[in-house]
């Protein structure tokens, strides 16, 4: 039961017809995990957080750095040295102290990621290499968990929402994709921002069931043309991941 | 004479293209998802796609993307992931 506090301050959102306060009750029971804190997971779990998503956990193991400040709006420069996920645990609290934010300073491997991804209604990717994400991407559709895929690169960024035994998964889609990338890209805060904002929308879409999920759908944004490309994405039946 | 190209983002369409050369098919290919993937001024492959012709990655090609197609050949356009962070 959401409090006066709550219903005050969620009111913006409660307002929604057919969301009310059932719907912001429904993100109050929630559990999402956040996968990276950087540019992305930056801003994801700023929206959800402000929200009312009831609670966040937040895996991330690098500490804060000058160059990250450009973008990751979490953090300040009395940030610089920390845990990402420390200085965003006490921030985000300082925005919502009605969201339980769980910090988990580790790298997801092979090993742990079972154990970080058990109880989340959603995953959000917010990683910043792509082992991980295929690493995620595997689980997620072993343990039926959404997973809201989002990459960035200079001006472009992409989106897809991937529901296990539904939808394509991250494997179908960049099966024979080439994954070697430079360590580290140029970019703006804008880029991870836009993206990061729509996988904040396709979470409270999934969780509260409103609109229409990118569920099977690519949307594909070039920053310095303005174009989208929303694609309609095919399952590969051979995909050794969610494949029959 | 139809081309065929296999995608992640569009399906394998098989394209109809008088004289195709990998420039045409990507043409082609942009027309019709209103989405640029190329620079038809600088010729550079936007950074999120990938082009092969029978395996061989477009920069690799000694005619780069006026190479012309023959019935046979294979050509792939693949929709890089992107990073992020």
């Amino acid at each position: 039961m959401l409090s006066r506090k709550e219903l005050d301050r969620y009111y913006r959102q409660i307002i929604f017809p057919n969301f009310d306060e059932r719907g912001q009750e429904k993100l109050k029971n929630s559990h999402v995990l956040i996968a990276g804190v950087g540019g992305l997971g930056s801003l994801s779990s700023t929206y959800l957080t402000r929200a009312g998503i009831g609670h966040i956990t937040l895996v991330d193991n690098d500490h804060v750095e000058l160059a990250d400040l450009n973008r990751q709006i979490l953090y300040q420069d009395e940030n610089i040295g920390e845990r990402k996920v420390d200085s965003a645990h006490k921030r985000l609290l300082g925005m919502n102290p009605h969201v339980e934010i769980t910090p988990i300073f580790k790298k997801i491997q092979k090993e742990n990621v079972l154990g970080i991804v058990k109880g989340a209604q959603v995953v959000v990717d917010g990683l910043d290499n792509f082992e991980t994400r295929f690493l995620l991407n595997s689980i997620c559709v072993k343990e039926n968990i959404p997973f809201i895929y989002g990459g960035i690169d200079g001006f472009n960024g992409a989106i897809t929402t991937i529901i296990p035994n539904k939808t394509p998964c991250l494997s179908c889609i960049f099966r024979n994709t080439p994954t070697e990338k430079k360590d580290f890209l140029p970019v703006f805060g804008f880029a991870p921002g836009f993206i990061a904002s729509l996988q904040s929308m396709e979470t409270i879409k999934l969780l509260a069931n409103m609109g229409i999920p990118l569920a099977g759908k690519l949307l594909l944004f070039d920053g310095k043309t303005g174009e989208f490309l929303l694609s309609n994405l095919s399952k590969d039946s051979n995909c050794s991941i969610c494949g029959k | 004479m139809g081309v065929k190209v296999k995608t992640n983002f569009l399906g394998q369409p098989e394209l109809e293209i008088k004289n195709p050369t990998l420039r045409k098919v990507l043409l082609e290919l942009s027309k019709r998802t209103k989405f640029s993937i190329f620079n038809p001024v600088s010729n550079e492959i936007h950074g999120e796609f990938k082009v092969y012709l029978n395996g061989v990655e477009m920069e690799d090609l000694s005619h780069g993307m006026d190479a012309e197609l023959r019935g046979e050949d294979k050509v792939e356009v693949t929709l890089v992931v992107l990073s992020g962070g």
